[in-house]
């Protein structure tokens, strides 16, 4: 008889893991920027990221918080956040997102509308 | 008494083996168990040695209040461990969960409702002199005439 | 993402060289770790959760018992986040007494973190010589609180027991051996052979990658970045505080700047004791409503209690973010990455001193 002794089902401590304070927190925040659910978000989370990764998920945010790149496009789409701090996207697509962005608003449509495209945009590539 | 036994008992009284093992405790308990480590309370001149590996122990100190991922592993880990055996559970929280045991809480003590516990030392955390006397005096009570008593 | 894997190399939770459980799942090729992940879940309690909608006099326990190793910075937070909250004012030779005790707290526990390391690469006669001297340090700090693990000697306003000269002047005297001691056994270290092929130039941490995964206390000062919680602490300023800051970014920076900052506590304490003020211990005041959020620096790096307080002196909201989460992320992400030999995995995991108990609360 085989039996796996050590590989057990994590989800319900991960989950666990994600709803301390500061992670509600974060998960609030992020979800809120870019317009999914919380549960949705959370799913993602735990099936992307080992424990100890989900726990340093919020120092990983506050620090990308506190690093304020420049204040420019990179930081109002997040495209480091999700590429750097809390890699979900590959640099590749964020690039695209970020060339895309530019472009448009140099075409003459409105920043924020921009913004808000983008933010979709990245949106759809994770949680697609 | 049979002369094999009498060797036995010889042999066993100056070589505990002791392994231990965290169950979700506060690591209060944790560091005075290696505390005892230290040449100051010298526990290897009583003939007892910490190996932390259960496959060679006679002795399993648990700490803490059982979590979620010990519910099952603790039981496995207890039945690896070789006959003559005993467990000690050092501090109040494997006793009652200490401060942790309140209603939301993640733990599930005690720990006696997974294996069976021969001492516990109460105290959050024990001093290493309590963790020391205990173990030389729980260890002739398991130990001693061990075959013999088991027949 | 399918990668060349050799073996999955699973190690704990139960293991002779780990204190607390946790589950590194390493995957190799030969002996080479190609990547690092840590599985936790075994000291799970909940302790935020059970925090909540208590009076601030329990949760006070509670939070000394997050972690038994650094309990006294725990306390020391939690109720410097409750003063500031109320605005409670500090006695100030209590604030000077809070630094001696939790300066040697700091002490033990950077001797426990070298004691582990130097057990892992089996360097045993330093472990013991170091592990000795920890109980010296232990003394000392009993003598000062009446306990030696979980003290509670901290609370709002002051401290409970004040210092007596004849204890002061026996703290004097331990420290002068401490100090020998931790001289000799740091240089023992720093020109062992054996211990520089073991350690230099294994589990590297960019400063780069440490500040992507916001690594804190000895193990990102060892990465050369400057991060120190008590560079903010009113106390600290008064005593002139400066961090150690080393370059080497190795298992070897690390141990060493644990080793150097014993050193510093040493000091500190000194300067505590010549410094400090005459007077009351305690000042009075009233835990109320309010709400805060406050570091401090922890034997292992930053440690914040961000709390909110109703005007019966309860605890409506606390979230506690501990230096471990931090520093076993990068461990696990940055520095068992490349390992070249499966040897090295536990001592580059204890070098960052890795604390589970804090990690999971
Ligand atoms: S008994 Fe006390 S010191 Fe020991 S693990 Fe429990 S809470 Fe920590």
């Amino acid at each position: 008889m085989t039996a796996f002794i050590y590989e057990k089902d994590l989800s319900n401590m991960k989950l666990k893991i994600l709803m301390s304070p500061f992670h509600t927190r974060m998960v609030d925040e992020i979800s809120k920027k870019y317009d999914v659910s919380p549960t949705r978000l959370r799913k993602i989370l735990m099936e992307n990221f080992d424990m100890s990764y989900l726990e340093n998920l919020p120092a990983r945010f506050n620090a990308w918080k506190s690093v304020k790149c420049e204040e420019g496009l990179d930081y109002a789409v997040g495209a480091t956040l999700f590429v750097d701090y809390i890699p979900l996207l590959s640099e590749k697509d964020a690039e695209i997102v970020i060339e895309k962005v530019k472009n448009e608003i140099d075409s003459g449509t409105d920043r924020d509308a921009a913004i808000l495209a983008a933010r979709e945009e990245i949106a759809g590539m994770i949680w697609r | 008494m049979s002369i094999i036994q009498k060797l036995k008992n010889k042999v066993r009284s100056r070589s505990i083996h002791v392994s231990y093992v965290n169950v979700g405790s506060c690591n209060g308990c944790d560091i005075e168990i290696l505390a005892c480590l230290s040449p100051r309370y010298d526990l290897e001149q009583y003939g007892i040695y910490v190996h932390n590996n259960p496959r060679e122990a006679d002795i399993l100190l648990i700490t803490g209040a059982l979590c979620e991922q010990w519910d099952d592993k603790l039981v496995s880990l207890w039945e690896k461990i070789p006959e003559p055996k005993a467990a000690i559970t050092i501090g109040n929280c494997p006793v009652s969960g200490c401060v942790f045991n309140r209603r939301g809480s993640y733990v599930n003590p005690p720990v006696s409702k997974h294996i069976p516990v021969a001492a516990s030392i109460p105290g959050c955390p024990p001093r290493p002199s309590e963790i020391v006397s205990t173990i030389l005096s729980l260890a002739p009570e398991v130990f001693k005439d061990f075959e013999e008593k088991k027949r | 993402m399918k990668k060349t894997v050799d073996v999955s190399l699973p190690i704990g939770p139960v293991h002779p060289v780990f204190k607390e459980p946790a589950r590194i799942k390493c995957e190799t090729m030969g002996e080479k770790v190609l990547s690092a992940e840590v599985e936790l879940g075994y000291v799970k309690k909940g302790i935020e959760r059970i925090m909540r909608d208590r009076p601030w006099q329990e949760v006070m326990f509670l939070a000394e018992r997050i972690c038994g190793i650094c309990s006294v910075i725990h306390n020391m937070v939690f109720i410097e986040a409750v003063e500031k909250a109320c605005d409670i004012a500090l006695a100030p030779r209590a604030a000077y007494l809070r630094v001696i005790v939790n300066e040697l707290d700091r002490m033990q526990s950077h001797i426990l973190a070298n004691y582990s390391y130097c057990y892992t690469i089996e360097h045993e006669t330093l472990a013991m010589y170091l592990l000795n001297i920890r109980e010296t340090v232990m003394d000392q700090l009993e003598l000062l609180t009446g306990a030696r693990v979980t003290c509670a000697y901290i609370i709002p306003g002051g401290v409970r027991f004040d210092i007596k000269p004849a204890d002061a002047e026996k703290l004097k005297l331990a420290l002068l051996k401490i100090e020998s001691d931790i001289r000799r056994f740091m240089g023992m270290f720093e020109n062992g052979r054996m211990i520089a092929l073991r350690s230099k130039e294994v589990g590297i941490l960019t400063p780069e990658e440490a500040r992507i995964a916001h690594a804190v206390g000895p193990t990102a000062r060892a990465s050369g970045v400057r991060l120190d919680e008590r560079l903010n602490h009113a106390t600290y300023k008064l005593l002139n505080f400066e961090p150690v800051l080393r370059d080497e970014c190795d298992n070897y920076a690390r141990i060493m700047v644990r080793f150097q900052e014993v050193l510093q506590s040493i000091a500190l304490i000194r300067k505590c004791l010549n410094e400090m003020p005459a007077g009351l211990i305690r000042s009075g005041g009233e835990v109320g409503a309010g709400s805060y959020s406050w570091k401090g620096e922890a034997p292992r790096g930053e440690l914040t209690y961000d709390l909110k307080t109703d005007e019966y002196g309860r605890i409506l909201d606390i979230a506690i973010m501990t230096p471990s989460i931090m520093n076993i992320e990068a461990c696990g992400h940055y520095m068992l990455k490349g390992i070249d030999s499966a040897a090295d995995i536990t001592s580059t995991f204890i070098s960052s001193d890795p604390c589970i108990a804090c990690n999971e609360r």
